[in-house]
Protein backbone atom coordinates (compact mmCIF):
# COMPACT_ATOMS: atom_id res chain seq x y z
CA UNK A 1 0.00 0.00 0.00
CA UNK A 2 2.48 2.09 1.04
CA UNK A 3 4.05 1.46 -2.39
CA UNK A 4 1.26 2.44 -4.26
CA UNK A 5 0.91 5.67 -1.88
CA UNK A 6 4.06 6.92 -2.74
CA UNK A 7 3.91 5.82 -6.91
CA UNK A 8 0.72 8.36 -6.38
CA UNK A 9 2.54 11.21 -5.33
CA UNK A 10 5.76 10.38 -7.85
CA UNK A 11 3.06 10.66 -10.62
CA UNK A 12 1.66 13.77 -9.19
CA UNK A 13 5.06 15.45 -8.27
CA UNK A 14 5.81 15.01 -12.10
CA UNK A 15 2.68 16.30 -13.76
CA UNK A 16 2.92 19.26 -11.60
CA UNK A 17 6.36 20.09 -12.51
CA UNK A 18 5.26 19.74 -16.63
CA UNK A 19 4.87 23.14 -18.33
CA UNK A 20 0.93 21.88 -18.72
CA UNK A 21 0.30 22.22 -14.91
CA UNK A 22 2.79 24.34 -13.79
CA UNK A 23 -0.01 27.14 -12.86
CA UNK A 24 -3.77 26.64 -13.49
CA UNK A 25 -3.83 30.35 -15.09
CA UNK A 26 -0.92 30.06 -17.54
CA UNK A 27 -1.96 30.39 -21.03
CA UNK A 28 -0.08 28.85 -24.46
CA UNK A 29 0.62 32.28 -26.39
CA UNK A 30 3.19 30.72 -29.50
CA UNK A 31 2.33 28.02 -31.41
CA UNK A 32 5.27 27.09 -33.79
CA UNK A 33 4.85 26.01 -37.14
CA UNK A 34 8.16 25.65 -39.06
CA UNK A 35 10.59 23.02 -38.30
CA UNK A 36 13.16 24.43 -37.66
CA UNK A 37 16.14 22.72 -37.58
CA UNK A 38 19.05 21.60 -34.45
CA UNK A 39 21.22 21.31 -37.29
CA UNK A 40 21.70 23.62 -40.17
CA UNK A 41 24.37 23.71 -43.13
CA UNK A 42 23.67 27.27 -44.40
CA UNK A 43 23.62 30.27 -43.17
CA UNK A 44 19.87 31.12 -43.40
CA UNK A 45 16.94 29.34 -42.28
CA UNK A 46 13.26 30.56 -41.46
CA UNK A 47 10.85 30.30 -38.36
CA UNK A 48 6.97 31.05 -38.61
CA UNK A 49 3.99 30.50 -36.10
CA UNK A 50 0.79 31.82 -34.52
CA UNK A 51 0.44 33.48 -31.18
CA UNK A 52 -2.54 34.51 -29.86
CA UNK A 53 -4.50 37.17 -30.85
CA UNK A 54 -3.41 40.91 -29.64
CA UNK A 55 -0.26 39.02 -28.26
CA UNK A 56 3.51 40.80 -29.41
CA UNK A 57 6.39 38.66 -30.87
CA UNK A 58 10.02 39.20 -30.81
CA UNK A 59 12.61 37.22 -32.07
CA UNK A 60 16.42 37.12 -30.93
CA UNK A 61 19.54 35.21 -32.47
CA UNK A 62 22.25 35.22 -30.12
CA UNK A 63 21.01 38.11 -27.96
CA UNK A 64 19.83 40.38 -30.71
CA UNK A 65 16.58 41.27 -32.50
CA UNK A 66 16.03 40.13 -35.14
CA UNK A 67 12.15 40.55 -35.70
CA UNK A 68 9.63 42.11 -33.50
CA UNK A 69 5.82 42.51 -34.72
CA UNK A 70 3.23 44.19 -32.24
CA UNK A 71 -0.24 42.33 -31.13
CA UNK A 72 -2.08 41.77 -33.74
CA UNK A 73 -5.72 40.07 -34.98
CA UNK A 74 -4.44 37.07 -36.73
CA UNK A 75 -1.39 36.69 -34.98
CA UNK A 76 0.60 34.59 -37.80
CA UNK A 77 4.29 35.54 -38.09
CA UNK A 78 7.16 34.35 -39.57
CA UNK A 79 11.12 35.50 -40.23
CA UNK A 80 13.98 34.44 -42.19
CA UNK A 81 16.64 33.99 -39.35
CA UNK A 82 20.35 35.03 -41.58
CA UNK A 83 23.82 34.98 -40.46
CA UNK A 84 23.92 32.26 -38.54
CA UNK A 85 27.91 31.47 -37.43
CA UNK A 86 29.21 28.49 -37.17
CA UNK A 87 28.72 26.35 -34.21
CA UNK A 88 25.55 27.02 -32.02
CA UNK A 89 23.28 30.06 -32.58
CA UNK A 90 20.11 30.48 -29.72
CA UNK A 91 17.55 31.31 -31.08
CA UNK A 92 14.58 33.05 -28.46
CA UNK A 93 10.80 33.84 -29.80
CA UNK A 94 9.19 35.92 -26.65
CA UNK A 95 5.41 36.49 -27.02
CA UNK A 96 3.98 38.37 -24.33
CA UNK A 97 0.12 40.02 -23.97
CA UNK A 98 -0.58 41.81 -21.08
CA UNK A 99 1.13 40.40 -17.99
CA UNK A 100 1.39 37.18 -20.06
CA UNK A 101 5.06 35.78 -21.78
CA UNK A 102 5.91 33.06 -23.18
CA UNK A 103 9.68 32.35 -24.48
CA UNK A 104 10.68 29.39 -26.53
CA UNK A 105 14.48 28.55 -26.96
CA UNK A 106 15.48 27.19 -29.68
CA UNK A 107 19.59 26.10 -30.43
CA UNK A 108 20.75 25.89 -34.22
CA UNK A 109 23.89 23.98 -34.81
CA UNK A 110 25.46 25.50 -37.96
CA UNK A 111 27.95 22.96 -39.39
CA UNK A 112 29.90 22.50 -42.59
CA UNK A 113 28.44 20.68 -45.02
CA UNK A 114 31.01 18.17 -45.52
CA UNK A 115 29.96 16.77 -41.67
CA UNK A 116 26.58 15.16 -42.83
CA UNK A 117 27.81 11.90 -41.34
CA UNK A 118 28.03 13.03 -37.45
CA UNK A 119 24.30 14.95 -37.91
CA UNK A 120 22.27 11.91 -38.10
CA UNK A 121 20.79 11.62 -34.52
CA UNK A 122 21.01 15.70 -34.40
CA UNK A 123 18.81 16.55 -36.96
CA UNK A 124 15.26 17.40 -34.47
CA UNK A 125 12.99 19.89 -35.04
CA UNK A 126 13.13 22.95 -32.82
CA UNK A 127 9.57 21.90 -32.11
CA UNK A 128 10.85 18.94 -30.06
CA UNK A 129 14.10 20.23 -29.43
CA UNK A 130 13.18 23.42 -27.60
CA UNK A 131 12.69 24.40 -23.71
CA UNK A 132 9.58 25.97 -23.06
CA UNK A 133 9.05 29.05 -19.80
CA UNK A 134 6.61 30.45 -18.52
CA UNK A 135 6.09 33.59 -16.37
CA UNK B 1 -54.95 69.48 -114.89
CA UNK B 2 -51.58 69.42 -113.08
CA UNK B 3 -49.51 71.78 -114.90
CA UNK B 4 -45.65 70.86 -115.49
CA UNK B 5 -44.43 72.79 -113.01
CA UNK B 6 -46.19 71.44 -109.98
CA UNK B 7 -45.65 67.35 -110.99
CA UNK B 8 -41.80 68.69 -111.10
CA UNK B 9 -42.46 70.40 -107.58
CA UNK B 10 -44.63 66.61 -106.40
CA UNK B 11 -41.09 64.67 -108.16
CA UNK B 12 -39.00 66.98 -106.21
CA UNK B 13 -40.51 66.54 -102.99
CA UNK B 14 -40.70 62.88 -102.88
CA UNK B 15 -37.37 62.66 -103.77
CA UNK B 16 -36.34 65.01 -100.98
CA UNK B 17 -38.27 63.12 -98.69
CA UNK B 18 -37.19 59.60 -99.48
CA UNK B 19 -33.56 61.36 -99.10
CA UNK B 20 -34.03 62.79 -96.04
CA UNK B 21 -34.90 59.03 -94.76
CA UNK B 22 -31.81 57.00 -96.20
CA UNK B 23 -29.75 59.81 -95.01
CA UNK B 24 -32.00 59.77 -91.05
CA UNK B 25 -31.33 56.52 -91.46
CA UNK B 26 -27.46 55.84 -92.67
CA UNK B 27 -26.85 58.72 -89.26
CA UNK B 28 -28.82 56.26 -87.19
CA UNK B 29 -26.72 53.45 -88.39
CA UNK B 30 -23.65 54.49 -89.87
CA UNK B 31 -22.49 54.52 -93.46
CA UNK B 32 -20.30 51.38 -93.14
CA UNK B 33 -21.38 47.75 -91.71
CA UNK B 34 -20.57 47.64 -88.44
CA UNK B 35 -17.53 46.83 -86.82
CA UNK B 36 -16.33 43.23 -87.49
CA UNK B 37 -16.10 42.50 -83.96
CA UNK B 38 -19.88 43.97 -83.39
CA UNK B 39 -21.57 41.28 -85.88
CA UNK B 40 -20.20 37.83 -84.85
CA UNK B 41 -17.26 37.86 -86.97
CA UNK B 42 -19.65 38.08 -90.05
CA UNK B 43 -18.05 40.77 -92.12
CA UNK B 44 -14.07 39.46 -91.07
CA UNK B 45 -12.71 36.58 -90.11
CA UNK B 46 -10.90 37.17 -85.87
CA UNK B 47 -7.97 35.45 -85.95
CA UNK B 48 -7.04 32.69 -84.03
CA UNK B 49 -4.12 34.65 -82.25
CA UNK B 50 -6.15 37.12 -80.67
CA UNK B 51 -7.43 34.36 -78.77
CA UNK B 52 -4.16 32.85 -78.01
CA UNK B 53 -2.62 36.21 -77.17
CA UNK B 54 -5.67 36.32 -73.92
CA UNK B 55 -5.17 32.67 -72.98
CA UNK B 56 -2.63 32.95 -70.18
CA UNK B 57 -1.68 32.68 -67.14
CA UNK B 58 -1.89 35.53 -64.38
CA UNK B 59 0.72 34.42 -62.46
CA UNK B 60 4.13 32.30 -63.18
CA UNK B 61 5.83 30.91 -60.41
CA UNK B 62 9.60 29.71 -59.93
CA UNK B 63 10.18 26.95 -57.34
CA UNK B 64 13.30 27.03 -56.36
CA UNK B 65 12.94 23.83 -54.55
CA UNK B 66 11.86 23.74 -50.26
CA UNK B 67 10.49 26.83 -49.29
CA UNK B 68 11.51 29.47 -51.40
CA UNK B 69 10.03 30.26 -54.73
CA UNK B 70 9.23 33.87 -56.42
CA UNK B 71 6.97 35.08 -58.90
CA UNK B 72 8.19 35.76 -62.53
CA UNK B 73 7.60 39.72 -63.00
CA UNK B 74 9.89 40.63 -65.95
CA UNK B 75 7.93 40.84 -69.57
CA UNK B 76 10.84 38.77 -71.35
CA UNK B 77 10.68 35.93 -68.31
CA UNK B 78 7.22 35.16 -68.16
CA UNK B 79 7.08 35.18 -71.92
CA UNK B 80 9.84 32.24 -72.05
CA UNK B 81 8.24 30.41 -69.20
CA UNK B 82 5.10 30.85 -71.17
CA UNK B 83 6.72 29.83 -73.95
CA UNK B 84 7.82 26.61 -72.19
CA UNK B 85 4.72 25.86 -70.68
CA UNK B 86 3.16 25.82 -74.44
CA UNK B 87 5.80 23.33 -75.87
CA UNK B 88 5.50 21.09 -72.94
CA UNK B 89 1.87 20.92 -72.43
CA UNK B 90 0.10 20.99 -75.96
CA UNK B 91 2.24 19.12 -77.42
CA UNK B 92 -0.17 16.31 -75.91
CA UNK B 93 1.16 12.93 -75.03
CA UNK B 94 2.17 11.26 -71.98
CA UNK B 95 0.48 8.53 -69.30
CA UNK B 96 -1.81 10.49 -66.53
CA UNK B 97 -2.54 9.31 -63.33
CA UNK B 98 -5.09 10.64 -60.63
CA UNK B 99 -3.74 12.65 -58.08
CA UNK B 100 -4.32 14.08 -54.63
CA UNK B 101 -4.45 18.10 -53.48
CA UNK B 102 -1.81 17.15 -51.48
CA UNK B 103 0.12 15.81 -53.89
CA UNK B 104 -0.62 18.54 -56.30
CA UNK B 105 0.76 20.93 -53.59
CA UNK B 106 4.18 18.85 -52.42
CA UNK B 107 4.72 19.61 -55.73
CA UNK B 108 6.13 22.73 -55.61
CA UNK B 109 8.24 21.83 -52.92
CA UNK B 110 10.64 20.60 -56.27
CA UNK B 111 12.35 22.62 -58.67
CA UNK B 112 9.71 23.60 -60.93
CA UNK B 113 7.68 26.38 -62.58
CA UNK B 114 3.71 26.66 -61.17
CA UNK B 115 1.37 28.69 -64.05
CA UNK B 116 -1.73 29.65 -62.56
CA UNK B 117 -4.64 30.75 -64.88
CA UNK B 118 -7.31 32.97 -63.30
CA UNK B 119 -10.18 30.98 -63.50
CA UNK B 120 -10.46 27.07 -65.30
CA UNK B 121 -10.25 27.69 -68.68
CA UNK B 122 -12.28 25.09 -70.83
CA UNK B 123 -9.79 22.91 -72.73
CA UNK B 124 -11.99 23.73 -75.75
CA UNK B 125 -10.85 27.96 -75.56
CA UNK B 126 -6.89 26.96 -75.62
CA UNK B 127 -8.21 24.26 -79.30
CA UNK B 128 -9.15 27.35 -80.77
CA UNK B 129 -6.83 29.50 -80.20
CA UNK B 130 -3.89 27.16 -80.93
CA UNK B 131 -5.97 25.77 -84.01
CA UNK B 132 -5.61 21.72 -83.13
CA UNK B 133 -7.00 19.25 -80.73
CA UNK B 134 -5.10 18.77 -77.53
CA UNK B 135 -7.10 16.31 -75.40
CA UNK B 136 -5.91 15.82 -71.90
CA UNK B 137 -7.44 13.98 -68.93
CA UNK B 138 -9.42 17.11 -68.04
CA UNK B 139 -12.01 19.63 -68.75
CA UNK B 140 -10.78 22.35 -67.72
CA UNK B 141 -6.95 24.14 -66.85
CA UNK B 142 -6.49 26.29 -63.74
CA UNK B 143 -2.87 25.79 -62.14
CA UNK B 144 -0.04 23.47 -63.47
CA UNK B 145 3.09 22.85 -62.11
CA UNK B 146 6.02 21.03 -64.61
CA UNK B 147 8.79 19.86 -62.62
CA UNK B 148 12.44 20.83 -63.53
CA UNK B 149 14.11 17.33 -65.65
CA UNK B 150 15.00 16.25 -68.59
CA UNK B 151 12.08 13.96 -69.13
CA UNK B 152 9.37 16.37 -66.92
CA UNK B 153 6.49 15.53 -65.06
CA UNK B 154 3.65 17.98 -65.22
CA UNK B 155 0.78 18.28 -62.34
CA UNK B 156 -2.54 19.76 -63.39
CA UNK B 157 -5.90 20.86 -61.60
CA UNK B 158 -8.88 21.37 -63.26
CA UNK B 159 -9.87 24.15 -60.76
CA UNK B 160 -12.76 21.93 -59.27
CA UNK B 161 -11.79 18.54 -57.88
CA UNK B 162 -9.19 16.90 -60.21
CA UNK B 163 -5.77 16.46 -59.97
CA UNK B 164 -3.48 15.11 -62.22
CA UNK B 165 0.10 13.82 -63.14
CA UNK B 166 1.14 13.90 -66.54
CA UNK B 167 4.65 11.95 -66.92
CA UNK B 168 6.02 12.83 -70.60
CA UNK B 169 9.38 10.58 -70.91
CA UNK B 170 11.86 12.57 -72.48
CA UNK B 171 11.24 16.10 -73.95
CA UNK B 172 14.32 18.82 -74.44
CA UNK B 173 12.64 21.75 -72.38
CA UNK B 174 14.12 24.90 -70.70
CA UNK B 175 12.46 24.42 -67.08
CA UNK B 176 15.79 24.29 -65.26
CA UNK B 177 17.09 26.93 -67.07
CA UNK B 178 14.26 29.15 -66.39
CA UNK B 179 14.81 28.01 -62.59
CA UNK B 180 18.29 28.48 -62.46
CA UNK B 181 18.09 32.29 -64.78
CA UNK B 182 15.77 33.21 -61.52
CA UNK B 183 17.59 31.87 -58.49
CA UNK B 184 20.07 34.82 -58.59
CA UNK B 185 19.10 37.99 -57.31
CA UNK B 186 15.21 37.32 -56.82
CA UNK B 187 13.09 38.13 -53.72
CA UNK B 188 12.43 35.00 -51.68
CA UNK B 189 9.09 34.16 -50.88
CA UNK B 190 7.67 30.95 -49.14
CA UNK B 191 3.87 29.53 -49.74
CA UNK B 192 1.53 29.64 -46.79
CA UNK B 193 1.55 25.70 -46.82
CA UNK B 194 6.11 25.94 -46.10
CA UNK B 195 5.08 28.54 -42.94
CA UNK B 196 1.89 26.35 -41.69
CA UNK B 197 -0.69 28.71 -42.26
CA UNK B 198 -3.02 26.63 -44.10
CA UNK B 199 -5.50 26.40 -40.90
CA UNK B 200 -6.04 30.68 -42.59
CA UNK B 201 -5.04 30.31 -46.09
CA UNK B 202 -5.06 28.86 -49.66
CA UNK B 203 -1.63 26.39 -49.80
CA UNK B 204 0.15 28.31 -52.69
CA UNK B 205 -0.16 31.96 -51.49
CA UNK B 206 3.33 33.55 -51.83
CA UNK B 207 4.37 35.72 -48.27
CA UNK B 208 7.29 37.86 -49.33
CA UNK B 209 10.19 36.36 -46.59
CA UNK B 210 12.25 39.86 -47.03
CA UNK B 211 9.64 42.58 -48.06
CA UNK B 212 12.95 45.19 -47.69
CA UNK B 213 14.30 43.24 -50.87
CA UNK B 214 11.26 44.83 -53.02
CA UNK B 215 10.59 47.92 -54.43
CA UNK B 216 7.67 48.60 -56.80
CA UNK B 217 7.41 51.10 -59.75
CA UNK B 218 5.25 53.94 -58.99
CA UNK B 219 2.77 54.21 -62.58
CA UNK B 220 -0.30 56.63 -63.24
CA UNK B 221 -2.84 56.32 -66.11
CA UNK B 222 -1.79 57.99 -69.59
CA UNK B 223 -1.94 56.92 -73.32
CA UNK B 224 0.87 55.11 -74.91
CA UNK B 225 3.83 56.16 -76.37
CA UNK B 226 2.54 57.69 -80.48
CA UNK B 227 -1.05 57.40 -79.43
CA UNK B 228 -3.55 60.46 -79.05
CA UNK B 229 -6.77 60.22 -77.35
CA UNK B 230 -8.63 61.79 -80.57
CA UNK B 231 -7.45 58.78 -82.73
CA UNK B 232 -8.06 56.75 -80.20
CA UNK B 233 -11.78 58.10 -79.29
CA UNK B 234 -12.50 58.09 -83.01
CA UNK B 235 -11.27 54.18 -83.42
CA UNK B 236 -14.76 53.62 -81.43
CA UNK B 237 -17.29 55.05 -84.45
CA UNK B 238 -17.54 54.23 -87.59
CA UNK B 239 -16.41 56.45 -90.18
CA UNK B 240 -18.62 58.84 -92.29
CA UNK B 241 -20.84 58.89 -88.75
CA UNK B 242 -21.36 62.42 -87.15
CA UNK B 243 -19.99 62.06 -83.13
CA UNK B 244 -21.44 64.60 -80.75
CA UNK B 245 -18.97 65.52 -77.80
CA UNK B 246 -20.12 66.80 -74.57
CA UNK B 247 -18.74 67.67 -71.66
CA UNK B 248 -20.15 66.85 -68.02
CA UNK B 249 -19.37 68.04 -64.75
CA UNK B 250 -16.76 67.67 -63.57
CA UNK B 251 -14.81 67.14 -66.66
CA UNK B 252 -15.76 64.13 -67.86
CA UNK B 253 -16.43 63.85 -71.37
CA UNK B 254 -19.21 61.95 -73.75
CA UNK B 255 -18.87 60.69 -77.05
CA UNK B 256 -21.78 59.96 -79.34
CA UNK B 257 -23.40 59.20 -82.52
CA UNK B 258 -26.59 57.97 -81.16
CA UNK B 259 -26.22 54.58 -81.56
CA UNK B 260 -22.93 54.50 -79.52
CA UNK B 261 -21.99 56.10 -76.83
CA UNK B 262 -17.91 56.80 -75.37
CA UNK B 263 -17.77 58.16 -71.92
CA UNK B 264 -14.03 59.34 -70.57
CA UNK B 265 -14.05 60.34 -66.90
CA UNK B 266 -11.22 62.96 -65.59
CA UNK B 267 -9.93 59.88 -63.55
CA UNK B 268 -8.68 58.47 -66.91
CA UNK B 269 -11.69 55.69 -66.95
CA UNK B 270 -13.52 54.71 -70.25
CA UNK B 271 -17.12 53.06 -70.62
CA UNK B 272 -18.30 52.10 -74.22
CA UNK B 273 -21.93 51.32 -74.94
CA UNK B 274 -23.98 50.21 -78.05
CA UNK B 275 -26.85 49.29 -78.54
CA UNK B 276 -27.33 46.02 -80.11
CA UNK B 277 -28.56 45.61 -83.96
CA UNK B 278 -29.11 42.11 -84.26
CA UNK B 279 -30.05 38.85 -82.50
CA UNK B 280 -27.47 36.59 -83.53
CA UNK B 281 -26.93 33.77 -80.05
CA UNK B 282 -23.00 33.04 -80.22
CA UNK B 283 -21.51 30.38 -78.15
CA UNK B 284 -18.54 31.27 -75.57
CA UNK B 285 -15.71 30.82 -77.44
CA UNK B 286 -17.22 33.50 -80.05
CA UNK B 287 -17.52 35.64 -77.41
CA UNK B 288 -14.65 35.62 -76.39
CA UNK B 289 -12.90 35.80 -79.76
CA UNK B 290 -15.05 39.26 -79.96
CA UNK B 291 -14.50 40.71 -77.05
CA UNK B 292 -10.76 40.16 -76.81
CA UNK B 293 -10.86 41.57 -80.80
CA UNK B 294 -12.34 44.75 -79.14
CA UNK B 295 -10.21 45.13 -76.66
CA UNK B 296 -7.59 44.66 -78.62
CA UNK B 297 -8.21 47.27 -81.17
CA UNK B 298 -9.13 49.50 -79.31
CA UNK B 299 -7.23 49.83 -76.19
CA UNK B 300 -3.94 48.99 -77.92
CA UNK B 301 -1.31 50.79 -75.41
CA UNK B 302 -2.84 48.84 -72.35
CA UNK B 303 -0.73 46.21 -71.97
CA UNK B 304 -0.26 42.85 -71.30
CA UNK B 305 -4.03 41.46 -71.12
CA UNK B 306 -5.20 38.04 -70.38
CA UNK B 307 -8.53 36.28 -69.61
CA UNK B 308 -9.72 36.85 -66.17
CA UNK B 309 -13.53 34.54 -66.62
CA UNK B 310 -16.32 34.78 -68.65
CA UNK B 311 -19.70 34.48 -67.67
CA UNK B 312 -23.02 33.54 -69.20
CA UNK B 313 -26.09 35.93 -68.70
CA UNK B 314 -29.31 36.04 -69.78
CA UNK B 315 -28.81 38.18 -72.68
CA UNK B 316 -25.14 37.04 -73.67
CA UNK B 317 -22.02 36.93 -71.62
CA UNK B 318 -19.89 38.83 -69.86
CA UNK B 319 -16.20 38.99 -70.63
CA UNK B 320 -13.12 40.37 -67.96
CA UNK B 321 -9.36 40.60 -68.39
CA UNK B 322 -6.59 40.93 -66.51
CA UNK B 323 -3.95 43.41 -67.04
CA UNK B 324 -0.37 43.03 -66.18
CA UNK B 325 2.18 46.27 -65.73
CA UNK B 326 5.65 45.68 -64.23
CA UNK B 327 4.58 42.29 -63.32
CA UNK B 328 2.03 43.32 -61.25
CA UNK B 329 -2.16 43.33 -62.01
CA UNK B 330 -3.68 46.25 -62.06
CA UNK B 331 -7.06 46.26 -60.64
CA UNK B 332 -9.97 49.25 -60.07
CA UNK B 333 -11.97 50.40 -57.26
CA UNK B 334 -14.88 51.08 -59.37
CA UNK B 335 -15.11 48.11 -61.20
CA UNK B 336 -12.61 45.33 -59.53
CA UNK B 337 -11.56 44.06 -62.65
CA UNK B 338 -9.34 46.22 -64.94
CA UNK B 339 -11.20 45.66 -68.29
CA UNK B 340 -14.75 44.34 -68.73
CA UNK B 341 -16.35 43.59 -71.69
CA UNK B 342 -20.46 42.85 -72.39
CA UNK B 343 -21.69 40.44 -75.30
CA UNK B 344 -25.10 40.63 -76.61
CA UNK B 345 -26.10 39.15 -79.42
CA UNK B 346 -23.26 38.32 -80.97
CA UNK B 347 -21.75 41.88 -80.60
CA UNK B 348 -20.07 43.84 -78.19
CA UNK B 349 -22.50 46.27 -76.13
CA UNK B 350 -20.55 47.36 -73.71
CA UNK B 351 -17.23 47.88 -72.21
CA UNK B 352 -15.76 49.09 -69.21
CA UNK B 353 -11.76 50.13 -69.05
CA UNK B 354 -9.48 51.37 -65.95
CA UNK B 355 -7.73 53.67 -68.24
CA UNK B 356 -6.69 53.43 -71.85
CA UNK B 357 -2.72 52.90 -70.46
CA UNK B 358 -0.12 53.47 -68.24
CA UNK B 359 2.88 55.23 -67.26
CA UNK B 360 6.17 54.92 -65.69
CA UNK B 361 6.74 57.74 -62.80
CA UNK B 362 10.52 56.85 -62.60
CA UNK B 363 10.45 56.63 -58.86
CA UNK B 364 9.80 53.22 -56.51
CA UNK B 365 7.73 52.82 -53.86
CA UNK B 366 8.75 49.84 -50.92
CA UNK B 367 6.36 47.88 -49.23
CA UNK B 368 5.53 49.92 -46.03
CA UNK B 369 2.59 47.17 -44.99
CA UNK B 370 3.90 44.09 -44.78
CA UNK B 371 1.57 40.84 -45.43
CA UNK B 372 0.54 40.13 -42.14
CA UNK B 373 -0.24 44.02 -41.63
CA UNK B 374 -2.66 43.62 -44.13
CA UNK B 375 -4.24 40.51 -42.99
CA UNK B 376 -4.79 42.23 -39.84
CA UNK B 377 -6.47 44.99 -41.23
CA UNK B 378 -8.47 42.95 -44.27
CA UNK B 379 -9.39 40.80 -40.73
CA UNK B 380 -11.10 44.26 -39.21
CA UNK B 381 -12.56 44.47 -43.03
CA UNK B 382 -14.10 41.23 -42.27
CA UNK B 383 -11.95 38.42 -43.92
CA UNK B 384 -11.42 35.29 -42.09
CA UNK B 385 -9.83 33.10 -44.96
CA UNK B 386 -7.38 34.93 -47.22
CA UNK B 387 -8.54 32.42 -50.72
CA UNK B 388 -5.42 35.20 -51.95
CA UNK B 389 -3.13 37.81 -50.64
CA UNK B 390 -1.18 39.38 -53.73
CA UNK B 391 0.73 42.24 -54.53
CA UNK B 392 -0.99 44.57 -56.88
CA UNK B 393 -1.88 48.12 -58.13
CA UNK B 394 -5.12 49.99 -57.39
CA UNK B 395 -6.49 52.24 -59.60
CA UNK B 396 -9.03 54.88 -58.06
CA UNK B 397 -9.94 58.17 -58.91
CA UNK B 398 -7.15 59.68 -61.32
CA UNK B 399 -4.19 57.48 -59.11
CA UNK B 400 -2.88 54.12 -59.30
CA UNK B 401 -1.45 53.11 -55.54
CA UNK B 402 0.46 49.92 -54.89
CA UNK B 403 -2.24 47.87 -52.50
CA UNK B 404 -2.27 44.24 -51.42
CA UNK B 405 -5.21 42.41 -53.06
CA UNK B 406 -6.82 39.96 -50.29
CA UNK B 407 -10.01 37.79 -51.25
CA UNK B 408 -12.30 35.54 -49.77
CA UNK B 409 -14.81 33.55 -51.16
CA UNK B 410 -15.59 36.27 -53.82
CA UNK B 411 -14.99 39.28 -51.32
CA UNK B 412 -12.21 41.41 -51.78
CA UNK B 413 -10.06 43.99 -50.17
CA UNK B 414 -7.53 46.74 -50.83
CA UNK B 415 -5.07 47.61 -48.47
CA UNK B 416 -3.07 50.32 -49.71
CA UNK B 417 0.52 49.38 -49.50
CA UNK B 418 1.49 52.98 -48.19
CA UNK B 419 -0.88 54.05 -45.41
CA UNK B 420 -2.89 50.78 -44.71
CA UNK B 421 -5.81 52.35 -45.86
CA UNK B 422 -8.81 49.93 -46.85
Amino acid sequence: MKKISLLLVLIMLLMASSPAFADGTETQLIQLYSDLPAVAYTSTSAISGRVVAGASVEVKLNNAEIYKRPGGAVGYFYTTVKDLKMGGNTVVITAKKGSQTQTITGLITRRSGDTTNSVETLDIPIKNAISISFK
Amino acid sequence: MISMSERAKSILLVFLVTLSIVLSFFMRYGMARPYASSSAGEDREISPAVLSNILRPEDIIVNFGGMDHTPILDDSGYESAWREFQSIVFLGGGNSTAVTESDFADAMDYRSLTYKFAFPVPISYFNAANGKQYNPPVNTIKDVIILSGNSPTYYMYDGFDKYVRMNLGYRNNGIETIVSVNEEGSPLYSTAKDLGFTDSMSYDVLMPLDPKDITLPVIAPGLADGMDMNSLVSGFFDSGSMVRKIREMPGDTVYTDGRKGLKVYVDGRLEYTCSALSSARVDDVTAVKIASDFVTKHLPGIGNVSLAGVDEERDGYVVRYNIRYNGLHVYSRQYGFPITVEISDGQVTSMKAVCVGFSNENTETDIKVAALDAMDISFKGGLRHWDTLGMCYLADDGEIRAAWRAVDNGKTLYIDMENGKL
